[in-house]
């Protein structure tokens, strides 16, 4: 849920249109089918196993310019 | 829900020694529990969610937000507040040692959404880190994390 708010807040700044849904590891799986892009923690991202979206783990959920960086980083390639 | 509904400050103690992660935890559920906001139950709720899904309850560096399932136990939302001196470590490769736990108990995801947002406002500057592992006594902590409160 905090990241959740996280990414909005990123993508805002971006001025991206993103539409954030909340998973928890066991709903990831099937969410991720739909996803443009995954964020999650380092800890959590090996157990999401074969998606086609982008993952992008991120350190410090507190850090705005964390997530906007990666977000940039990652809708740009 | 504001924060300072969720946050009350019986729901907050400082400075507390803990000899691992789980003794952590357990410190923070118990305040939680005795201020009537869960069932005791809910305590081991959180231990088990922390063992399963490892350490990423550490979010930020220094920063661990324990929690449980909803339905183990949640009479009603609520936050609690633990400092620790010294900090422990959860195992967690890029945000050990802890000295902050916020434990949270949601009755649904929702009603948690604006505290949550409050909280995360105020915690993303590192002053405020700062001002929560020097807090001395209860009051300074909700000083701090009242600061994003929209409540007069």
């Amino acid at each position: 849920m905090i990241l959740k708010l996280q990414i909005e807040k990123a993508a805002r700044a971006l001025g991206l249109a993103a539409k954030v849904e909340l998973a928890d590891i066991t709903t990831a799986n099937a969410l991720a089918r739909d996803a443009d892009i995954i964020v999650t923690s380092d800890e959590l991202a090996g157990r999401i196993g074969k998606v086609k979206a982008k993952i992008i783990t991120i350190k410090n959920y507190m850090s705005l310019p964390e997530m906007t960086e990666k977000l940039k980083q990652a809708t740009s390639s | 829900m504001d924060i300072k509904e969720l946050l009350t400050i019986e729901r907050v103690a400082v400075r507390k020694t803990a000899p691992d992660w789980e003794a952590a935890v357990r410190a923070v559920g118990q305040l939680l529990v005795d201020s009537g906001a869960v069932e005791p139950r809910y305590i081991d709720s959180m231990i088990q969610t922390t063992r399963e899904l490892g350490p990423y309850i550490v979010i930020a560096p220094g920063l661990a937000i324990p929690h449980g399932r909803p339905e183990e136990g949640v009479r009603r939302p609520c936050m609690a507040v633990l400092t620790l001196d010294p900090p422990v470590e959860f195992g967690n490769k890029d945000n050990d040692p802890v000295s902050i736990l916020v434990a949270l108990g949601a009755t649904d995801a929702e009603q948690h959404v604006q505290a949550l947002q409050q909280m995360a406002e105020t915690l993303s500057e590192p002053a405020n880190m700062q001002a929560l592992v020097d807090a001395t006594t209860p009051e300074e902590v909700t000083r701090v994390m009242w600061s994003g409160s929209t409540v007069v």
